[in-house]
């Protein structure tokens, strides 16, 4: 480790202050600020949507599919005894995000110093990993709690009584941790020494403890003997939690990490075979960690939901991260007078082909078949001195692969921060998450109940079930119904439909929900990554009628 | 294609994931058990999916089915990992793992490609695998619904659609296609677990042998499962060309397939039917024929046997006809239970509870192969597990006493038992066929050129097991020695009279095995406990002149063999040769066959009371005559001095290839000449007849809730009479695929599907035929009622949510019947002629 004094005269502790801690405050502060901002500013929708409904049901005591009981859900439900906002509950998502630098800080010995703050930047900058740490879904503490787990296997020996806390977290949490626990035992079968019997015991104890209480619902009631990973993990092949497939998700947020953790795994297991030596409890476990949460991810591409991408990316950066951190040492140690020009000529060669195609991307065209020829030339030239580069330097040292692994962080990082920034500040603007219930659905509800007197009988189309019960929370009692009743004073029904009779339109435009459209091919992906705010939008409109005179 | 990728590779990841267990259960067989891979994964994932699916676990979908199969990849992980030889016996078992997974692969492919060309689920009861295996995918709870009897959990032995369930869901396909590539799984599966069993029952005879003999072995079973035939499928083809002659078919027994030209001839008993425009048969459905001996005899067949009285169909024919069925899709976990039997017959030491302790796990794998054996085919468990606690029973006997072999036997058995039953409790729970008890079968019996037509190749295979009898040399439990063969060896001369009476007491005990079902039948028969497809009068002399001469010599014929096989089995296991496994099973098969000649199990089909006893049992000794003649046609080969090996081989070769004659001749007949549009879709039909209908099932499967029900015609046919009242014209039907097809097509319940159906699965009683009539009038109501009142209230009383209207309700309703549901109903879907109204919602919801 490098150490650097700052200042002779500083105080002692201040003067032994090192890059590298300099570098945890850096990207401590980097994952915090890239999440405290969402709290407020993100959308309710996809899948915190459908869970925010399922505790609010929870909250006043009727049962309802969309509660997964998670405990996280269960605090939820609790917390809307406090406050109807989702800011509350999206907080403490937060404050247990916020512990994953310590996880990780505690994870160097095995990552490594550099390989566990990349590791941290990454996770700091995964796009889907923000949202998934700060939104209100039924597993926001999954991310939290795997790190934990990962800890609590390799770098730290917690005592066998511990082991109930994190069986019980880990049976009560969503499905990211599955791929965790799933590793875990296949390596524990595996490899030696295997966990004794106390420890065996108390986490069967947690478990079962945990099962008990999610099989009550935590009190709202009971259906069959019900473990929360699964459920949500059957569920998101099934539900619509997401306004794009995991496939459209991934496309969009999650290339680096995914296509970075594969090169990186496969490097490892080549390093294995090259360097002749077994991998170490925690390669074994990353790697079973990620190949895992890849096949979920692989087998859920036509899924709407975001767990499984939000698991393989996260798993990834487990991988990704000691891999850059041991590409950048080979960088570092390179001689690259040798390639003093070809380098540039490179950069320059790629960046005229990106050049083109987001031009061609924004103005809407694929180009002629001249106009490809000539765009191939430049494309081809800068692939050629990437794999001559690349040839080069393996030809002088085995780590020359990783060379392709730092050239694709180097232009994945470039999507990886906008993507970041993206879901940060852009709020509904981002298609995720998505369908979003916009802040306008709640003025439809307040509208609707404030339309004429307080006794109105408020009527909403059934189509409009599932973004019901988040919209008009709090509200007097109303009637969910496929043709306008006799006693119906106010009624919400789809702008597409007939009238009712007897009733008059409030003038306005009342939107109660809404979801991008994914990118149509390639040209329109590479065109919003250039330029957010270019996806098509679809708004599901809605008429309020109220009783005419 | 993507589809076809999919089911393949979930396929071979659960085969892939099942090999630890594999290799700890047939790691004594040549292959390691990989050919029984996949059986055994399938098994193993279908029904833990049912128990956690049982247990509210969770809800339907994919992912369910995913996250079984991980579960189940866990846990063989970890017996992998505690497995001290795995790594050992794993890389001992690359090329088997190449060559299963080819074999597997080639048959699945191809099947797939067979299946391309005759995809449509439309014909005999294809709706109703159709409507199983959409129950299983979309069942909200388990045990599963019947969706064509609403409320009411599933009553048959559905593990097996479960399997295919399993396949389906976890490779994301949508049904339709699910189900011909879950019949392109199972032929795969047969025929690698074939190959498994051939292959290791072949080594065990020689260890040192050359591989080409094993394959050799092995290739011949596969042949012989899935691709063997009827015979009578010669004298088809034959007629086809007008090859036919009226004497020689009349002395086979196959006087029906002569074919009597357009021209009628008073004389001839045959088919009016010409000649094939195609090298092979082109008659509509000819194979059809092979399956139903009536068929062969005079044509037409005699007004009681219009209706088959016996159906004799062969793994070949089930597979050409798409037959989705639980003895179809019981023949891999068939020989999964055999190939159990081998290996514990092959291992050492005794088998008692204490080993239970031991490994756990093994105790419950057996009863999850076991009760899986009913929980797929009933029948199956009836035979098979017999035969398991015979094979333990034995492998006691050889260090035991007999009654310490046999407790030691039964506290073995007993855990895994008992396991099996309560695992499969929620299943069997919800089981109530219809048995009426074991009778004596008091008709003419099936005459002997019938069955050598039939089964002759399989027996005669078989049969071929004698053959390590007659074998020279020093063996002293040969059948020469037995009958004092001049050139025995001197030691054993010595013992001869002592030896004698050791090898001759095994001889009158397999008489015993032979005469024993006869004289149980006289008793049967003697005590008027009969039955036939007609009333032929009691007692024995009536029993006794009523089957036929030709019956009594297919009796004899069975008799000898039955009795020549169990002797060979004693004779050979007293010395653990490894020919005693063939001969075993070979013994078990003719029994079967035997057992259907003298009795029958009736059961729901009352009025056909031999049928599914004949169908069944005869099945099931195709499968194990099967195994057992591959394997002993090969050893005979391998055995006989070379110099006299071709007059073994050619006319075995013969009949080999005359019962391919079938397969041949009829897969191009069934492809329609491979002329046909090829798809995987099973509903395309329905798209090509009315795209509506097709829109209207892929509309129910995208928005209606597993749990909701829907509303069709009940099948039964109205007009309007001349007072305008509804009369009935006509009454429901079974076996009509355009009826009742919401249900099977999309598994969402209905109130009542095809009612005969439904008496046969849950027992027929006067209670069950009350509700039947009950829920028909309702579904009737809804569609001819006058008021809207009426239709609400029958519609509240179904507690359906939807109503279908399609061609199928406007013609079963005619007449302007059908009430005007878009007025009082809310329109969902329309399409065409097709639309779905659903009952108005309004519903009071609290929001704090």
């Amino acid at each position: 480790m490098i150490r650097q004094v700052l200042s002779s005269g500083w105080p002692s502790w201040y003067r032994s202050f090192s890059v590298a801690a300099l570098g945890w405050v850096v990207v401590v502060m980097l994952f915090v600020l890239l999440r405290v901002g969402l709290v407020w500013r993100a959308p309710v929708g996809g899948a915190e949507l459908a869970h925010l409904s399922g505790a609010w049901q929870a909250s006043i005591g009727i049962e309802d599919s969309r509660f997964v009981p998670t405990l996280f859900q269960g605090v939820a439900a609790l917390t809307f005894n406090l406050s109807e906002s989702e800011r509350p509950v999206r907080a403490i998502a937060l404050a247990a995000t916020l512990t994953i630098p310590i996880a990780l800080f505690r994870l160097r010995r095995s990552l490594g110093e550099g390989g566990s703050l990349l590791t941290l930047l990454l996770l700091g900058l995964d796009p889907i990993g923000i949202v998934l740490g700060v939104t209100a879904t039924a597993a926001a503490w999954d991310t939290t709690i795997a790190v934990w787990l990962v800890v609590a296997l390799i770098a730290s020996r917690p005592p066998p009584w511990l082991w109930v806390l994190l069986t019980f977290l880990a049976v009560t949490a969503g499905p990211i941790i599955l791929p965790v626990v799933l590793a875990a035992v296949g390596i524990a079968a595996i490899r030696e020494p295997r966990p004794d019997c106390r420890t065996l015991v108390w986490g069967a104890l947690g478990a079962l403890l945990g099962v008990f209480l999610t099989s009550f619902q935590f009190g709202v009631g009971i259906d069959g003997l019900q473990i929360a990973p699964f459920l949500l993990f059957v569920e998101g092949f099934e539900k619509y939690w997401s306004a794009f497939s995991a496939a459209e998700l991934a496309a969009l947020y999650g290339l680096p990490l995914l296509i970075g953790g594969v090169i990186a795994g496969v490097w490892l297991l080549v390093t294995f075979r090259v360097e002749k030596r077994t991998p170490t409890a925690m390669e074994s476990l990353c790697l079973g960690m990620t190949g895992v949460s890849l096949t979920w991810f692989l087998v859920a591409l036509p899924s709407n939901s975001p767990f499984p991408l939000g698991a393989a990316t996260l798993f990834s950066c487990f991988l990704l991260g000691p891999a850059l951190s041991r590409a950048l040492g080979f960088l570092m140690s390179v001689n690259w007078n040798s390639q003093r020009f070809q380098l540039p000529l490179v950069f320059g060669l790629a960046a005229i082909g990106l050049f083109v195609l987001s031009n061609w991307a924004h103005e809407g065209r694929s180009g002629s078949a001249d106009e490809w020829i000539l765009l191939s030339i430049p494309i081809f030239l800068a692939l050629v001195g990437v794999l001559s580069l690349v040839f080069a330097l393996v030809s002088r040292n085995r780590e020359g692969p990783l060379l392709a692994l730092v050239s694709f962080v180097v232009a994945g990082g470039g999507l990886l921060i906008t993507g970041a920034s993206g879901v940060l500040l852009s709020g509904s603007g981002e298609p995720l998450p998505g369908p979003i219930s916009p802040s306008s659905a709640r003025v439809i509800r307040d509208v609707a109940f404030t339309a004429t007197d307080s006794r109105a009988s408020v009527v909403v189309h059934e189509q409009y079930r599932d973004e019901l019960t988040w919209t008009f929370r709090n509200s007097p009692t109303l009637t969910l119904a496929s043709r306008v009743p006799l006693d119906a004073n106010v009624v919400v029904w789809p702008l597409d439909a007939p009238p009712p009779e007897g009733f008059v339109a409030l003038e306005g435009r009342w939107v109660i929900g809404q979801a991008f459209r994914a990118p149509d091919g390639f040209l329109d992906l590479v065109r919003w990554f250039t330029e957010r705010n270019t996806l098509r939008q679809d708004q599901e409109l809605v008429a309020i009628y109220v009783r005419g005179p | 294609m993507t589809d076809v990728l999919a089911f393949w590779g979930v396929a071979i990841v659960i085969g892939a994931l099942a090999l630890p267990l594999a290799f700890r259960f047939f790691g004594r067989f040549p292959d390691t058990g990989v050919g029984l891979a996949f059986t055994l994964g399938l098994t193993l994932v279908a029904a833990g999916y049912f128990f956690l699916r049982v247990i509210g676990a969770f809800s339907a979908g994919q992912g369910g089915f995913l996250l079984v199969i991980a579960l189940f990849g866990l846990a063989t992980c970890v017996i992998a990992a505690r497995d001290r030889n795995f790594k050992e016996t794993f890389s001992r078992s690359f090329s088997s793992i190449a060559v299963v997974s080819g074999l597997f692969s080639l048959l699945f492919f191809g099947f797939a490609v067979f299946w391309a060309h005759t995809s449509d689920i439309a014909n005999t009861e294809q709706p109703m695998d159709f409507l199983y295996l959409n129950s299983m995918l979309v069942s909200p709870d388990y045990p599963p619904h019947d969706p064509w009897f609403s409320g009411e959990n599933a009553s048959y032995h559905y593990g097996g659609y479960l399997q295919a369930a399993v396949l389906t869901g976890a490779s994301g396909v949508w049904p339709a296609a699910g189900y011909g590539l879950s019949l392109a799984a199972l032929f795969a599966s047969a025929g690698t677990a074939a190959f498994s069993l051939c292959s290791a029952l072949t080594r065990w005879l020689w260890p040192r042998v050359s591989r080409s003999w094993v394959v050799f072995a092995a290739g011949l079973g596969v042949v012989l499962l899935l691709l063997s035939g009827s015979l009578a499928s010669s004298f088809e083809l034959a007629s086809a060309h007008d090859a036919d002659h009226q004497g020689v078919y009349t002395a086979f027994g196959v006087e029906g397939l002569v074919r009597c030209g357009s021209e009628a001839d008073e004389t001839c008993t045959g088919l009016r039917l010409g000649g094939s425009s195609t090298w092979y048969p082109d008659d509509h459905w000819v194979w059809w024929r092979m399956s139903r001996m009536a068929y062969w005899g005079p044509h037409p067949p005699p007004p009681e046997t219009v209706f088959p009285t016996t159906v004799t169909e062969t793994p070949s024919f089930s597979f050409i006809l798409g037959d989705l069925h639980p003895h179809v899709m019981s023949i891999p976990g068939v020989l999964l239970a055999i190939g159990v039997c081998a290996a514990l017959w092959r291992g050492r030491g005794r088998l008692c509870w204490q080993g239970h302790r031991r490994l756990p796990w093994y105790c419950i794998v057996i009863a999850l192969i076991f009760g899986s054996l009913a929980f797929v085919n009933v029948w199956d468990v009836l035979v098979f597990s017999p035969l398991l606690a015979v094979v333990v029973f034995a492998r006691n006997l050889r260090t035991q006493t007999t009654s310490g072999a046999l407790w030691d036997a039964i506290s073995w058995l007993t855990p895994p038992a008992l396991l099996a039953v309560v695992a499969f409790s929620p299943w069997w729970l919800d089981f109530s066929p219809e048995t009426g008890g074991v009778y004596a079968y008091s008709g003419e019996g099936t005459r002997i050129e019938h069955v050598l037509l039939m089964w002759g190749v399989l027996i005669v295979f078989s049969l071929t097991v004698l053959y390590w009898l007659l074998q020279r040399g020093d063996n002293a439990w040969s059948l020469s020695a037995l009958f004092g063969n001049p050139r025995l060896p001197g030691a054993f001369r010595c013992r001869h009279e002592a030896v004698m009476r050791s090898f001759t007491q095994p001889f009158f005990v397999a008489f015993g095995v032979a005469v024993l079902p006869f004289a149980v039948w006289l008793i049967f028969v003697a005590f008027q406990r009969t039955a036939a497809p007609y009333h032929v009068g009691d007692g024995v002399i009536t029993a006794f002149s009523t089957r036929t001469g030709g019956a009594w010599a297919a009796l004899l014929l069975y008799g000898f063999a039955l009795w020549f096989l169990a002797a060979a089995t004693f004779l050979l296991d007293r010395r653990r040769h490894a020919a005693a496994p063939i001969a075993a099973l070979a013994a078990l098969g003719v029994l079967l066959l035997y057992l259907t000649e003298l009795f029958l199990l009736r059961d729901a089909l009352f009025f056909l009371p031999r049928f599914n006893t004949v169908f069944k049992l005869s099945y099931q000794a195709w499968i194990v005559l099967s195994i057992a003649g591959a394997s002993s046609v090969v050893g005979a080969m391998r055995i006989t001095v070379p110099r006299f090996r071709p007059y073994v081989v050619v006319p075995l070769v013969v009949l080999l290839g005359a019962s391919l004659v079938f397969v041949i001749t009829n897969v191009p007949n069934r492809a329609g000449g491979f002329n046909t549009t090829v798809s995987l879709d099973g509903l395309r039909y329905v798209q090509e007849a009315d795209g509506a209908e097709y829109e209207l099932i892929r509309w129910l499967q995208d928005n209606v809730e597993g749990d909701e029900i829907v509303v069709e015609a009940s099948g039964r046919l109205w007009e309007r009479g001349d007072d305008g009242m509804p009369v009935l014209r006509q009454g429901a039907s079974s076996y009509n695929s355009s009826v009742s097809r919401v249900g099977y097509r999309t598994g969402l319940q209905t109130p009542i599907g095809w009612p005969g159906h439904e008496i046969t699965w849950r027992g027929r009683s006067q209670e069950l035929l009350d509700e039947i009539t009950r829920r028909q009038d309702l579904v009737d109501l809804i569609y001819t009622a006058p008021s809207e009142a009426q239709v609400l209230a029958a519609l509240q009383e179904t507690g359906a949510s939807y109503v279908v209207v399609g061609m199928l309700e406007r013609s079963a309703y005619s007449g302007g019947l059908l009430p005007p549901f878009g007025e009082f109903l809310d329109t969902v879907f329309v399409e065409g002629n097709v639309s779905v109204f659903r009952v108005p919602i309004s519903e009071t919801v609290a929001t704090r």
